[in-house]
């Protein structure tokens, strides 16, 4: 349970607070505008804003599945990630997707903590090794669908108006892959070849 | 010597003249109270005054998002047959209309693919202006798409058998022998301008009957006719709801009917489906069985 509480006071906690009083959502949403006239918390605060009630369930439910799990193996790694991520994948969209004038939703940085997640356990030496390849297959299956489909599946937002962004989805994951590798030259946990060390896991011992 | 009989016949005359007097009023004041109020205004006849101009044909509209929309009126008067209009005295009041009004453009503005929405003067219709009329609308106000809102309401009071009490005088004041009904259709048209083509219609409707004394039937008349417009409002906007919900699934789901197309400066939004979930928690699910192995 105390892997479960940094992720729902990250995420959870804001996100309902945000869909709970609607009038601030002009206040924190990624507006394109607004963010090049000066008001710079909308790189980060806009992912937590969101169009419709399945919007947010879907984000939710992978975010608090995948961050209670990477929270548990690497304690403080997702606030890390979730700090430099969100206003990166921001920047992102102001530079790849200029006619995107507003965006919202938690799904890029939750398809980069899924990334992360299975990048971490795989350098650890999991023993499930499959279910990690796997779920990185599972991100790669999203951007192919990402690719094919102009909707999301089951998650409808409140108008037909609203595109689903596949650069949010791309960007969360590549900016994953880069934390990763940074943070691995960077020793910010000693891995070490295919046998790692953590010093924020105490109790793992090299096998 | 003149008779009795002979004596009193100016009398009997002037007496047979004076009830043959207050026959003739009473019986022109019942045909008077015997009456019809009819008040519109028309889609049919605002979009296609002329019967010999060609129909419009519509197009598949392409709608693109984020649309601005106006909301207006359909100016009332009644068609006289040969393409022209007269105009009748209206019961629906400005307030109301602007109060409706309101209410519909409030409906259109909760939804996200709505830029604007613009509450559109009366006057800025002309009667019979047709599709030419809303194409000025389209240069000079900047709308898509047009919700154009009409109505129709007749009321009638005739007297029932009980009207014979009118022959008292007094039982015209207290003796309810008229019976009113009003009934009321208004209807909210949306428009594609510049395909012609109908996106979706919301009607609703209202009847009311109830019985007055002649002396009191144009005040209860008058309050019929108000919350006749009152009800088939309230039902309209309802319905109209209902439609938009119903017109966005069309949307998504019917494409070869609606086209959709983003404007640049779309708004976009990070999803992740169910599927994606639940692929997620069966995989992380696996990993911890088996890791507890």
């Amino acid at each position: 349970m105390k892997s479960l509480r940094p992720t729902l006071v990250l995420y959870a906690l804001p996100a309902l607070l945000a869909a709970a009083f609607p009038r601030i959502h002009g206040v924190l949403l990624y507006e394109r505008g607004q963010i090049l006239g000066g008001e710079l918390w909308r790189l980060w605060t806009g992912h937590w804003v969101h169009f419709s009630p399945s919007h947010l369930l879907w984000n939710l439910v992978v975010l608090v599945l995948a961050g209670s799990v990477l929270e548990e193996a690497r304690p403080g790694l997702l606030l890390r990630y979730t700090l430099l991520a969100a206003p990166l994948s921001s920047a992102a969209f102001l530079v790849i997707a200029p006619a995107m004038k507003t965006y919202g939703g938690l799904s890029g940085l939750a398809t980069g903590a899924v990334t992360l997640l299975a990048l971490v356990k795989l350098n650890d030496g999991d023993p499930n090794r499959a279910c990690w390849i796997a779920v990185l297959a599972l991100v790669a299956g999203k951007f192919a669908v990402d690719a094919t489909r102009a909707t999301p599946l089951l998650s409808s937002f409140s108008g037909v108006g609203i595109q689903v962004s596949a650069l949010a989805h791309f960007a969360g994951a590549v900016l994953a892959v880069v934390f990763f590798l940074s943070h691995r030259k960077g020793s910010c946990f000693p891995f070490s070849g295919s046998h790692p060390v953590s010093l924020d896991t105490p109790g793992q011992l090299p096998r | 010597m003149k008779t009795s009989s002979t004596r009193d016949l100016p009398r009997i005359v002037a007496l047979g003249a004076l009830a043959l007097l207050l026959l003739l009023a009473f019986t022109g004041c019942m045909s008077l109270y015997g009456r019809h109020h009819h008040e519109a205004s028309s889609v049919v006849q605002f979009l296609y005054p002329d019967k010999n101009q060609p129909f419009v044909q519509p197009q598949i509209p392409t709608l693109r998002l984020p649309l601005r929309v106006g909301v207006a009126f359909i100016p009332s008067g009644l068609g006289d047959g040969r393409g022209g209009f007269y105009r009748v005295q209206a019961n629906f009041t400005e307030q109301q209309k602007t109060e409706l009004l309101r209410k519909v453009a409030g409906q259109f503005k909760a939804l996200p693919f709505v830029q604007s929405i613009e509450i559109i003067p009366t006057t800025y219709l002309r009667p019979g202006g047709g599709f030419e009329n809303l194409d000025q609308l389209r240069a000079m106000m900047g709308i898509d798409v047009i919700a154009l809102i009409a109505y129709d309401q007749a009321q009638n009071s005739s007297e029932t058998e009980a009207s014979i009490a009118y022959w008292t005088i007094v039982g015209a004041y207290v003796v309810p022998a008229q019976r009113n009904s009003t009934s009321t259709l208004m209807e909210a048209v949306v428009y594609d301008i510049p395909s012609r083509s109908l996106l979706f219609r919301a009607p609703g409707t209202s009847t009311i009957q109830n019985h007055s004394t002649l002396f009191r039937a144009d005040y209860f008349l008058q309050e019929a006719s108000a919350k006749g417009i009152e009800d088939a409002s309230a039902q309209m906007t309802a319905n109209l709801a209902q439609e938009l919900e119903l017109f966005k699934v069309r949307a998504k789901e019917e494409p070869q009917s609606v086209h959709i197309e983003h404007k640049p400066g779309y708004t976009g939004g990070g999803a992740l489906d169910g599927w994606f979930a639940a692929g997620l928690g069966l995989l992380l699910l696996g990993a911890l069985l088996q890791s507890r192995r």
